[in-house]
C-alpha cells in the first residue's frame, strides 16, 4: 500500500507538522475521528494534505498553491489553502483566493435547466431548437430533435469545436447567442447516439435558459442560485465583471506549470470564454463548498421541492445494459468505494474539482492554479471516497476478456481541416491488457490503486444503430474503426511523400551540381508535385500550431490561408500525377525514366486522397 | 538488368570479398567477436545488448570491407580495368547493405527469441531487469512489449543503415579518410562528425524543451511527435518501423547517388 509508509511517516513526524506554512481550519477532536467513504478517519486525510504540504519546498515544487475543502453536510471537517498564488510577490493562497472553476459551472446549467423542469417552463425531452430563435443552428447534419437531456449527457453529436472559444481582448466578447453561433461545430453523430463531451452543447444549454426565462443567464445565476445561497464571492461572466471583488481578486492570482520539481510562471491567463455557461465561474473555495453542501442538502435549497433535487441525481446514461450511471442529468458519476457525483473542470489557469456522495453528504471540493497536474487534485478524491473495489461487480473467478481493435475517441474533430486528430490520439484497448467481463456488456479493467492494493476501472460497451461498436467512459465514448489502419497508413505515406520529395529534391539539386541533372518530359512540373507535397505537410503543421497557439481553435481568416494553400498543393498535385501518367504512355523512353513517372503519379496521388479524406482543406462549416 | 549485368556485379562483390580475406590481422576477427560477445550477452541477459550490433556495424562494417585495399591501394587498379565506376559504386553498396541486413535479422531473430523466451530470468533470477517490459509499462501501456522492441530495433538498424550508406559515400569521396584515424582527413571527417552529433542532439534537446513548452516549438512539433507515438502504438511498432526503414532508404538512395557523382569525378 502506497500510502502505508506515508501514514508511518506522517504520524512520527507529529507535532512537527503543525510548523507547515499553511493556513488550514484544523477540526476538533470529534470532527477527526469522523469516518470518510474511504474508511479513513479526517484525521488521517487532515496529515496526508499536510504531509504534502510539508514535501513541497522551494527546490522541489509540488504544486502552486490549493484550496481544499472537505464537509459533511452542513457541517465543514476540513479546509486548507497551501502555496502560493502569486510565487514571485508571495502571495499566500488564502480564504481570499478566488480559482476558476472551468466546467464545474456546468452544473450551474443543468441545476438551472432542473429549475425550469419543475417550475414547467422547460421539458427535458423537448426539441431545444423549440426554444431557442429560429435558424439558430446552422450546420447541423441529422433531423433528430436535440433535447435538453442529450446536451446533459453531451450525446447532442457535436464534433469538438474547430474556432477558438476563449479570447484573450475583453473587448472582443461577443453576448452569448452571438459567440455560439460563431463557434458552431459540425454535427458529426446522431443526437442520443455517441456522447462526445461538448464545451458547445452545454454552453447551448445555457443560451436555452437565457431563451426560456427571457433573463440573461448570468443574472438568472445570481438570482437564483448564488444569492440564495449567500454565494457572495463568485462571479460568472466571462470577464468577471458581474462581482467586482472577484474580478480584481482573480487579477492577482497567477497560473503556473510545474516543470522539473520548479513551477514555471505561465502569467495571469486572463482568457475569457464568450461561451462562459460552459466554464467561466469564478470564486473562492467558501463560495463552492457552500454550492456543493446545498447540493446534498435533504431540503433542497435550491429547489422548490426536493424530488426535483432527487430526481437532478438519477442517472441518465449508463454504462453498457447495467444500471450503473456515467452521467445523472449532467452529473459526472464516478465509482469509488462508493457512488459520488459531481463535476471537474480545468481552463488554461487552473483546474477545480467538485465531488460528493449522496448517501454519506460527505464532499470535497478542490482548486488549484496549475492547468495540468497537480497532486491535490489526483488523489485528494480516493482519499475521500476511496477505490472501487474489483470486487465490487465480480464475485468469485472472473471471465477474461480480451479487448482488440483500435477506437477513436468521439470527443475530437470529424469534420474539417482538423480531421487528422483523432486518427493521431486513437486508443487501442488491446494494450490495455486482459480485461473482465461483469455481463450486461460490462467490463473491468484492474490495476495499483493510490490507497487499495488494487482497484478497477468501469468500462461499457454499446453497439449503435449501424452496427459499428463503442467502449464508453466517462464524458465521451471510443468508436470502434474497423479500417483505422487503412486511415493511418495513407496519413502517414502522405508525411513520407514529403520526405521522399525532399530527397527527391536533394538528389536533383546534387546532379545539377554535378551537370549530370538532364531536362526530361514533364520534369518541370513534376518538380512543382514534389514542392506541393511538402508544402501540404508543412501546411498541416501550421493548422495544428495555430490550433495551438490560438486556445484550441483556428480563426476563420487562417483557416481559409491554409485551406486555400491545401487546395493549391491538390491542384499542383494533380496537374503532375496526370502529366506523369500520360509521359508513362507518350514516347519511348528508357526504363528508368518510366519508373521515375510511375513513383511520381503514385507519390502525388496519395497525397490528394488523403488531403481529400482527412479534409485538410476545408476551412469552412465546422 | 541483364544475365552479363547481373554477373559482372557479382564478380565485383565476389571481388571485394577475397580482397577483404585477404590480409593478416584483420578487423573481422575483432568484429566476429564483439558479435558474438554482444549476441550471448543479449540472448543471455537482456536483449538491449543486441542494439550495439547494428550501431558497431554501421561504424566498422565499412573500414572492415576495405581495410586491404586501404592498406595496399588497391583501389587504383579498378581504374587500369574495364570497370564502370558506377557499377562498382553499386556493387559495393548491395554487398554492404546485403550484409547489413543480414546481420540485422539474425541479431533480430535471436534478441526475439532472448525477448519471448526470457532466458535471462534462469540466468539471473527473477531479479533480471526485463528494460523492455519497464519501458512498456512507462508508457502507461500504451505500447506493448514487443511494440518497445521493436521501435528500438528498427531505430536501430535504421540509424545504422544511414551511417553506413553514409560512410560508403564518404569512402568514395575520399577512401584516404579510413587510412588513419589521426589522419587529417579523418581529423577532418570526425569534426563534421561530432558537429552533426550535436547537431542530431540539438534537435532532441529542442524536441524536449519543445515539448516540456520551455521552447515555443511545441505547436509544430506535436503533431509529428503524435504521428510517431501512434505509429509506436499500432501492430506493435511494426508500422513505425516500416517508417523509419522508408526513411533510412530514403537516405541511403541518396548516399548512393551521391557516391556514384562524387566518385566519377575523383582523381584516383
Amino acid at each position: 500500500m502506497k500510502f502505508a509508509k506515508r501514514i508511518t511517516a506522517a504520524l512520527c513526524a507529529g507535532m512537527m507538522l503543525f510548523s507547515v506554512s499553511v493556513l488550514s481550519v484544523h477540526a476538533d477532536e470529534a470532527t477527526e475521528k469522523v469516518v470518510l467513504p474511504s474508511g479513513k478517519d479526517v484525521r488521517w486525510f487532515q496529515l496526508q494534505m499536510e504531509l504534502t504540504a510539508k514535501e513541497n519546498t522551494e527546490t522541489n515544487r509540488l504544486y502552486a498553491s490549493a484550496a481544499v475543502g472537505l464537509f459533511q453536510g452542513d457541517e465543514v471537517l476540513y479546509t486548507g489553502y497551501y502555496g502560493e498564488t502569486d510565487i514571485e510577490n508571495q502571495i499566500p493562497a488564502d480564504e481570499n483566493s478566488v480559482y476558476e472553476w472551468g466546467s464545474i459551472s456546468k452544473t450551474l446549467i443543468w441545476v438551472s435547466a432542473m429549475q425550469l423542469y419543475e417550475q414547467g417552463k422547460l421539458d427535458l425531452d423537448r426539441d431545444v431548437r423549440e426554444y431557442l430563435p429560429d435558424g439558430f443552428f446552422q450546420h447541423l447534419a441529422y433531423d433528430e430533435p436535440i433535447t435538453m437531456l442529450n446536451l446533459m449527457n453531451h450525446n447532442a453529436g457535436w464534433q469538438e469545436t474547430t474556432r477558438p472559444i476563449w479570447e484573450t481582448d475583453e473587448n472582443a466578447i461577443l453576448p452569448l447567442g452571438e459567440a455560439l453561433q460563431a463557434i458552431e461545430p459540425a454535427q458529426v453523430h446522431h443526437p442520443g447516439e455517441a456522447a462526445a463531451y461538448s464545451n458547445y452543447g452545454a454552453a447551448v444549454a445555457g443560451y436555452v435558459i437565457e431563451c426560456v426565462t427571457g433573463q440573461d443567464y448570468c443574472e438568472y445565476i445570481h438570482e437564483h442560485i448564488f444569492e440564495p445561497l449567500g454565494m457572495e464571492h463568485t462571479a460568472l461572466n466571462p470577464a468577471h465583471s458581474d462581482n467586482a471583488w472577484v474580478q480584481e481578486q482573480r487579477k492577482k492570482m497567477k497560473s503556473y506549470q510545474l516543470f522539473l520539481g520548479n513551477c514555471v510562471d505561465l502569467g495571469n491567463c486572463l482568457n475569457y470564454v464568450p461561451a462562459y455557461p460552459a466554464g467561466a465561474a469564478t470564486g473562492t473555495l467558501s463560495d463552492l463548498m457552500t454550492y456543493a453542501q446545498a447540493l446534498v442538502n435533504e431540503d433542497a435549497p435550491l429547489f422548490q421541492n426536493p424530488e426535483t433535487q432527487e430526481l437532478l441525481f438519477t442517472g441518465t446514461d449508463f454504462y453498457g445494459d447495467s444500471d450503473i450511471p456515467m452521467c445523472a442529468h449532467g452529473f459526472w458519476c464516478e465509482e469509488h468505494a462508493v457512488r459520488t457525483y459531481g463535476h471537474n473542470g480545468a481552463t488554461t489557469a487552473g483546474q477545480a474539482n467538485m465531488t460528493f456522495d449522496l448517501d454519506s453528504k460527505t464532499g470535497l471540493v478542490v482548486m488549484v492554479n496549475e492547468p495540468n497536474g497537480n497532486w491535490y487534485i489526483n488523489y485528494t478524491s480516493d482519499m475521500a471516497f476511496g477505490e472501487l473495489s474489483p470486487e465490487k461487480y465480480i464475485s468469485g473467478t472472473a471471465e477474461k476478456a480480451k479487448l482488440d481493435g483500435y477506437y477513436l475517441m468521439a470527443r475530437s474533430t470529424y469534420r474539417g481541416m482538423l480531421r487528422f486528430i483523432p486518427y493521431l490520439t486513437a486508443v487501442s484497448l488491446s494494450n490495455l491488457g486482459d480485461t473482465e467481463k461483469i455481463g450486461n456488456h460490462l467490463y473491468q479493467l484492474r490495476h495499483e490503486g493510490h490507497i487499495a492494493d488494487e482497484t478497477a476501472v468501469i468500462l461499457g460497451k454499446k453497439i449503435y444503430p449501424d452496427g459499428n461498436s463503442a467502449f464508453q467512459q466517462p464524458s465521451m465514448d471510443l468508436i470502434h474503426d474497423r479500417f483505422y489502419l487503412v486511415k493511418l497508413c495513407l496519413f502517414t505515406v502522405y508525411v513520407l511523400s514529403a520526405v521522399a520529395a525532399v530527397y527527391l529534391m536533394l538528389i536533383q539539386h546534387k546532379l545539377k551540381k554535378h551537370g549530370k541533372w538532364t531536362i526530361y518530359q514533364g520534369s518541370a512540373v513534376m518538380t512543382a508535385g514534389q514542392i506541393a507535397r511538402l508544402v501540404s505537410v508543412l501546411a498541416l503543421l501550421g493548422t495544428y500550431a495555430v490550433l495551438v497557439s490560438h486556445q484550441g481553435g483556428i480563426p476563420f481568416t487562417m483557416g481559409a490561408v491554409l485551406g486555400i494553400v491545401q487546395m493549391l498543393c491538390i491542384v499542383i498535385c494533380g496537374v503532375s500525377a496526370v502529366t506523369s501518367c500520360v509521359s508513362i504512355f507518350s514516347f519511348k523512353k528508357e526504363k528508368m525514366l518510366t519508373v521515375r513517372y510511375i513513383l511520381n503519379t503514385i507519390g502525388c496521388v496519395l497525397p490528394i486522397i488523403a488531403i481529400l479524406y482527412f479534409e485538410m482543406y476545408r476551412f469552412w462549416g465546422c | 538488368m541483364d544475365k552479363n549485368y547481373q554477373k559482372k556485379i557479382l564478380d565485383l562483390i565476389r571481388t571485394d570479398f577475397i580482397t577483404m580475406n585477404g590480409g593478416k590481422n584483420n578487423m573481422r576477427i575483432v568484429i566476429i567477436l564483439m558479435v558474438l560477445f554482444f549476441g550471448g550477452l543479449g540472448f543471455l541477459f537482456s536483449p538491449v545488448m543486441g542494439l550495439y550490433v547494428p550501431l558497431m556495424a554501421s561504424g566498422f562494417l565499412v573500414p572492415m570491407m576495405f581495410q586491404n585495399e586501404i592498406k595496399y591501394h588497391s583501389e587504383k587498379m579498378f581504374a587500369l580495368l574495364p570497370i564502370d565506376r558506377k557499377d562498382l559504386v553499386r556493387s559495393r553498396f548491395i554487398m554492404s547493405i546485403v550484409l547489413y541486413i543480414a546481420s540485422a535479422l539474425l541479431f533480430y531473430l535471436l534478441m526475439l527469441i532472448s525477448f519471448k523466451l526470457k532466458p535471462y530470468y534462469i540466468v539471473l533470477g527473477e531479479d533480471a531487469l526485463d528494460i523492455i517490459e519497464m519501458l512498456a509499462e512507462i508508457s502507461n501501456n500504451n505500447m506493448t512489449g514487443l511494440g518497445i522492441f521493436n521501435l528500438l530495433y528498427f531505430g536501430a538498424y535504421s540509424v545504422g543503415l544511414m551511417l553506413i550508406s553514409a560512410n560508403l559515400r564518404r569512402y568514395f569521396k575520399n577512401s584516404k579518410i579510413f587510412e588513419n584515424f589521426f589522419s587529417p582527413e579523418m581529423r577532418k571527417a570526425t569534426k563534421k562528425e561530432t558537429g552533426q552529433i550535436l547537431f542530431l542532439f540539438a534537435i532532441i534537446m529542442v524536441v524536449i524543451l519543445g515539448i516540456t513548452d520551455i521552447l515555443p516549438v511545441r505547436n509544430v512539433i506535436v503533431p509529428i511527435l503524435q504521428l510517431f507515438l501512434q505509429l509506436a502504438q499500432v501492430a506493435d511498432g511494426f508500422l513505425l518501423g516500416a517508417v523509419l526503414v522508408t526513411i533510412a532508404v530514403f537516405s541511403s538512395i541518396y548516399n548512393y547517388i551521391c557516391a556514384i557523382l562524387e566518385y566519377d569525378e575523383r582523381e584516383l
